[in-house]
């Protein structure tokens, strides 16, 4: 039995969001407040024993896209799948939100208004007059109070479905509303049977990302470490070894208690206190040793000491532990808490959900833990913001979460894909442990020199990092983009991905070639140039997740022809140093002729290697080089649309490197103002003034491709 | 603790680890023996999630079980013990209502009373024609296992159609629906029923003998899925199976394993610990199969009276009758020890006012007659049983129970959470225990602690409809008994006090219908009324094409009349009583024609 789905409607950041899971390990990737958490919560409501038995809800839990929550519901509902009577610790959990038939079953939460609610509001739909102001004056008077939280299964509605919310919980704009009392149950589920808890029948263990390690060891309640010393002792500490620590313990207490030295001070206090207060009021005092004499109580005073292990011989207490390093621990008892105590527990599955671990201890996880608990029936969750996760490359157990203003958006990276693409796939992310899942957009190359420069080339003409524009460059190594780009689709990942590659059209002619073995091959070139933009252009055909930039030439002509003969000339100097060859090379380069300067620069690269040339062109980048037409505009499509606060910085960037230009400098002393109030609108009309003024700036073009 | 106790034959009963069907003779400590089974299975469940299943005939059956279990200090919380109807309720409608076209948009039980109330009504508006028919037969409603109709009469049937359709249409379900519904619900889904038995690990029915076709096939369905795994256990007496009219059969072994699709193993508990040999030798004139009784309890060796009088008349059967209660008196049996068996129920109150007045020293307990029994399922005659009933130490425990489950229902009913501690036993004692109302009437009263109670809840009755149906039919209930009394020339008490006293403690001798005295014992009984017509009834001679019919039901009822006397068995066939029609009324044939040494007492 594991976890198929989870649907959340309406719930904090999720607006109607569905989770696909697979048996085994599970992956969620969110930058930090994409809710991974909530997703953790909203499991946790419906599996884990140690919730609250009453589920609390309220107002602030709907989703804020929803503007007015009254009179709208809460979903959050789990799909089960192996849910089979095969074994008898399964049955109770197949009774209760089995399907009828299959091996399906579902499990939801409902936090609506109460049926009264529900009928008041029927009933006024059910009225001629009937308007949406009437609507919205019997919702106004709804409270929270007026809310419940209800458990069903067995339902087949797919609340994040539009048509299906509608139908059941009701049309707000047309002002229909079903009737309570004969809601088809097939939809929404039935009640559980009775005395039958869905967490009872198995177990759900959540590892928080833990801020105070310290105070969760020291609660009893909490302490995992506590947890599994009383399995050992259920397991092995018999009964005349613990009636033998006991019984020491109880003659350890009796003798301090009957030293000499306490008894006078005993008898000191006594009579001080007399002394104070009287004899007829005097409390009669006594000083009694109190080490624990029950199991429970010893195990209480056991501690973890830890030390490092660079330095053997050397333990401390936890508290002396970096906050990593106790982490790290607290993590590990939990896990072995979790093999040794509630995996052996005989449910119908078992649940671990793991919140944002340190990567080494995921090794952990994967290695040894799987190794000792049954995975069958073991279904584990990970969330992680972390590229660092092995696990994150298994494209088909992973959900992205991506943070959007007011709700989240989750996407599945191998949905809809065969097996073979998925695997292929999770093959070379795992190869390169790549962020392409992270990124806000991909832009894909097809080699190292782009590679190499174009990350350069934005730091050093907008002054920001790729990273910081939100895109990933890839570099595929080859021109098979397709498998790849596959990811980013309508069904999967719904972000940009722009594919950068060259066309290979003839770079010279024949007669400047002059050579017919090389002539042949600047001929197959563009052919096969020509014969993959039409592969690529069927394959993008209807997906407008991914587009295609094409280099005329190759990436390193087309450098040249932007206009960056200056870059190349200063490499030049690197190569050749002085002497009749640089000066040939250097004529060649900044020939009119550009059959003959693109013949000199494939020659440059293809004598140092594509690789070392564009080191060595990276070197030589300044915020004068220009950025040719096909990356800019490839950028411009997979970054997402440039905050406001960045396009200014990226501005006074560009204005600070035309420095001595009169309306640059004009413009860069209005700075400390616009800094100063940074209103929207200020910030609007100083970049709409910057774009007016200096028309053929990168940023200017960059900006106006963006829209 | 399990066989502590027990004899051979018990033991092997409660050990069997086959599918067992097992012939329980009156007296012979059968409610013991399931008692030990049931513990016996709870002590080698093969999991926690596994249950036991003991379904009994009356809810009182049951709340015996559980009582006696707990006595033992056995976690009964892996038992499920209840009537056939609750469980198809809580294991199968419930549930999987939502997967079943007539069920997945809700549905409301109805009890008989309410049953009745529609028929009546269809019947007067649509067929006047069929009025008198209707009222003149007991015409209830069957369904055989295909879910028709079984008729009477074939022009009963466009009746039952148009029931169907009100029924369907309101989205009522009533108790042979329900049985119905649970079969088909079983038969379409096989994943469900194979859930059910991979959930039961033993099936116990008990009085199999009065369980209806529908029902069998529920158990049959189960067990047959089960391959096995589910053990199912009928414990009964074929020779006390007087539920015929209700539609009760007692299957043969032959037809019980063919329903199972196994074999099962017949067992008998034959040892009498209840009656000496005399009495058994009488009764057991009045055995189908003739299955040897030996007397081994402590009064087998004893030589009690069994008496038979002919010639007193109808208007000194009450002095006879009181000089009976003093013979034993006199020899000293407790008085609760005296049992007197009724053949119908309106007898009950005229004989007790009259005794009352001729043994003014002694008490009597005709709690049987309790002008509310007709609804014992409805939610609000278990409220009732609260108020009717004091807080006192011997019902802590059985007040604990109603009011749980009284709790459940209530919540169920408004769509609330059951476990929710709203709804909890605490809270309904509580709010009960609390309420009180001045009318001395009895309806008046109660109807105002009901109310009282519904509003504790924050409940409007007639927002929820279910519950105003069950509301109304309980009170409807009463009323109709009270009109039925009324048709027999008697009243049934009307004030508070009286309805009390049914609930006191059971206290003095008991005066009890045939059918009532089920599974009870005593040391006396005293049986009249044993003329044909009475007992047996003439719905069981009247239009029948032989006599077949008129034996058995005759037969049986002398059975377990008789089975019920531990030493005295005082028979007593009054003369002087006339049918409407002015005939005399004759002697119970299968009576007259026994030939047995009776005692004769001056």
């Amino acid at each position: 039995m594991h976890i198929k789905t989870l649907t959340i409607r309406n719930f904090r950041n999720f607006q109607k969001s569905k989770f696909h899971f697979c048996k085994g390990i599970n992956t969620l990737i969110g930058e930090n407040g994409s809710g991974k958490t909530n997703v953790f919560y909203a499991l946790r409501l419906l599996l884990d024993e140690n919730m609250p038995r009453k589920i609390q809800l309220s107002g602030v839990d709907f989703n804020r896209a929803l503007g007015d929550w009254r009179g709208h519901w809460i979903v959050i509902s789990i799909e089960f799948d192996e849910l089979v009577n095969d074994e008898d610790c399964k049955i109770l959990a197949v009774h209760a939100v089995g399907d009828k038939d299959g091996q399906g079953g579902r499990y939801s939460l409902f936090f609506r208004p109460n049926l009264e609610i529900r009928k008041r509001l029927f009933e006024y739909s059910e009225q001629e007059d009937k308007t949406v102001e009437g609507l919205r004056a019997i919702l106004e008077t709804v409270t929270e109070e007026e809310y419940e939280a209800v458990l069903r299964c067995s339902g087949t509605g797919d609340f994040c479905n539009d048509a299906i919310y509608r139908d059941f919980v009701g049309d707000f704009v047309n002002v229909v509303f079903p009737d309570p009392d004969t809601i088809d149950r097939q939809v929404i589920g039935s009640r559980l049977p009775n005395q039958i808890s869905m967490p009872n029948q198995i177990t759900c263990t959540f590892v928080k990302a833990l801020r105070d390690v310290e105070a969760e060891l020291r609660n009893p309640m909490t302490s995992p470490l506590l947890k599994l010393l009383k399995t050992e002792d259920k397991k092995k500490i018999s009964v005349a070894q613990k009636d033998n620590i006991l019984g020491q313990i109880k003659d350890l207490n009796t003798t301090i208690g009957s030293l000499d030295e306490i008894q006078n001070l005993t008898s000191g206090i006594s009579s001080s206190v007399r002394g104070a207060v009287g004899h007829t009021y005097a409390p009669n005092v006594d000083i009694r040793s109190e080490i624990p004499d029950d199991m429970e109580g010893l195990f209480q005073s056991l501690k973890l000491w830890v030390g490092d292990p660079d330095e053997t011989g050397h333990l401390g207490r936890l508290d002396r532990l970096s906050l990593g390093g106790a982490n790290m621990i607290y993590l590990s008892l939990r896990l072995l808490e979790y093999e040794r105590v509630l995996s052996k527990k005989d449910r119908a599955a078992h649940f671990l959900f793991i919140e944002e671990p340190e990567a080494h201890i995921h090794t952990h996880i994967q290695k040894s833990l799987f190794k000792n608990v049954p995975l069958n029936k073991t279904q584990v969750i990970v969330s992680t913001h972390s590229t660092h996760i092995s696990s994150a490359s298994k494209i088909r157990s992973v959900n992205i979460l991506s943070r959007c203003s007011k709700f989240a958006e989750v996407f599945h990276p191998a949905n809809n894909l065969t097996e073979n693409e998925a695997e292929r796939i999770e093959r070379y992310l795992d190869a390169v442990r790549s962020t392409l899942l992270f990124a806000k957009g991909v832009v894909m190359v097809e080699g190292d020199a782009e590679q190499i420069i174009i990350p350069e080339l934005f730091l050093k003409v907008f002054g920001v990092s790729l990273d910081e524009m939100g895109v990933s460059l890839l570099n595929i190594g080859s021109t098979g983009f397709e498998n790849l780009a596959t990811l980013f689709h309508e069904d999967r990942i719904r972000r940009r991905c722009a594919i950068l590659t060259d066309l290979d059209a003839l770079p010279s002619t024949e007669e400047s070639v002059n050579d017919a073995v090389k002539w042949r091959g600047f001929v197959n070139s563009a052919a096969s140039g020509l014969e993959r933009q039409t592969r690529l252009q069927d394959f993008i055909n209807g997906n407008t997740w991914v587009e295609l930039f094409f280099a005329p030439n190759t990436f390193e002509v087309d450098f040249l022809r932007a206009g960056n003969q200056a870059v190349i000339n200063a490499a030049l100097q690197e190569i050749y140093g002085r002497g009749a060859d640089l000066q040939n090379s250097i004529n060649k380069i900044n020939s009119i002729d550009e059959a003959i300067s693109n013949l000199e620069i494939l020659r440059l690269a293809k004598k140092e290697g594509k690789g070392w040339f564009a080191i060595l062109i990276a070197k030589f980048l300044t915020s004068e080089t220009v950025i040719p037409n096909y990356i800019l505009q490839a950028f411009a499509f997979a970054a997402p649309c440039l905050p406001l606060q960045m396009r200014v910085t990226i501005a006074k960037f560009r204005l600070e490197s035309n420095r001595g230009c009169p309306p640059a400098d004009a413009m860069l002393a209005r700075f400390p103002d616009i800094l100063k109030v940074a209103g929207r609108e200020i910030l609007e009309d100083f970049m709409s003034h910057f774009a007016a003024e200096f028309p053929t700036d990168p940023l200017t073009k960059f900006v106006s491709m963006q829209s | 603790m399990i066989f502590e106790n027990l004899t051979e034959e018990q033991i092997i009963a409660v050990k069997t680890d086959d599918h067992l069907l097992l012939t329980a003779c009156p007296g012979s400590g059968k409610t013991r023996v399931i008692t030990r089974k049931i513990a016996y299975e709870l002590g080698r469940l093969t999991h926690p999630n596994r249950r036991v299943i003991a379904l009994t005939f009356t809810i009182r059956a049951a709340e015996e079980i559980e009582r006696r279990l707990q006595k033992m200090n056995l976690d009964t919380s892996k038992l499920w013990s209840g009537n056939i109807h609750a469980f198809c309720l809580n294991w199968i409608l419930r549930p999987y209502a939502c997967f079943y076209p007539k069920t997945k948009c809700g549905f409301a039980i109805i009890d008989a009373v309410k049953t009745d109330e529609i028929l009546e009504n269809l019947v007067a508006t649509r067929f006047p024609a069929l009025k008198d028919d209707w009222k003149n037969k007991k015409i209830r409603v069957k369904l055989a296992q295909n879910g028709t109709f079984l008729l009477k009469n074939d022009s009963h049937l466009p009746v039952f159609e148009v029931y169907r359709e009100f029924l369907e249409e309101n989205r009522f379900v009533d108790f042979e629906h329900l049985l119905w519904y649970s079969l088909d619900l079983l038969r379409c889904f096989p994943k469900i029923v194979a859930t059910l038995s991979a959930i039961f690990q033993n099936v116990l029915i008990d009085e199999f003998q009065d369980t209806q076709e529908l029902q069998y096939q529920i158990i049959f369905e189960i067990v047959r899925a089960g391959n096995g795994r589910t053990k199912v256990c009928f414990v009964g007496d074929c020779d006390q199976a007087i539920y015929g009219a209700l539609g009760g059969v007692a299957k043969t072994q032959a037809e019980i394993e063919a329903g199972i699709g196994a074999k099962i193993c017949s067992c008998e508990l034959s040892g009498n610990y209840r009656s000496n040999q005399r009495v058994i030798n009488f009764y057991r004139n009045f055995q189908t199969i003739p299955v040897e009784i030996t007397a081994e309890g402590e009064n087998s060796g004893i030589n009690g009276l069994v008496t038979l009088n002919n010639t007193v008349s109808k208007d000194d059967l009450a002095d006879e009758i009181a000089r009976l209660i003093q013979l034993s008196l006199d020899e000293g049996v407790p008085e609760e020890e005296i049992g007197i068996l009724v053949p119908q129920w309106v007898m009950i109150m005229p004989l007790s006012k009259k005794l009352k007045r001729l043994l003014p020293g002694v008490s009597f307990d005709a709690s049987g007659i309790a002008p509310m029994s007709d609804s014992r399922d409805n939610l609000f005659y278990k409220i009732s049983r609260l108020f009717l009933t004091e807080p006192s130490p011997r019902l802590y425990s059985v007040r604990q129970r109603w009011a749980g489950e009284i709790g459940a229902e209530l919540a169920l009913s408004i769509a609330e959470d059951p476990e929710n501690e709203e709804y909890s036993a605490k809270k309904v004692l509580k709010i009960v225990n609390g309420l009180t109302s001045q009318e001395d009437d009895a309806v008046a009263h109660l109807k105002e602690c009901l109310t009282c109670f519904l509003d504790a809840f924050g409940i409007t009755l007639s927002a929820f409809l279910p519950l105003e149906i069950s509301f109304n039919s309980y009170f409807l209930g009463i009323q109709k008994r009270r009109a039925r009394a009324e048709e027999e020339g008697e009243t049934l008490p009307n004030d508070i006090a009286s309805f009390r006293n049914f609930y006191r403690e059971a206290t003095g001798v008991v005066i009890s219908s045939v059918h009532g005295s089920k599974g009870e014992e005593f040391e006396t009984v005293i049986g009249f009324g044993l003329l044909r017509g009475y007992l047996p009834n003439w719905d069981h001679i009247i239009g029948k094409r032989d006599n077949v019919e008129e034996i058995e039901a005759s037969c049986k009822l002398l059975y377990v009349l008789c089975s019920r006397a531990k030493n005295n068995l005082h028979l007593i066939i009054e003369t002087g009583r006339k049918t409407r029609s002015g005939v005399d009324y004759q002697a119970n044939r299968q009576l007259a024609a026994t030939q047995f040494d009776y005692d004769t007492i001056f």
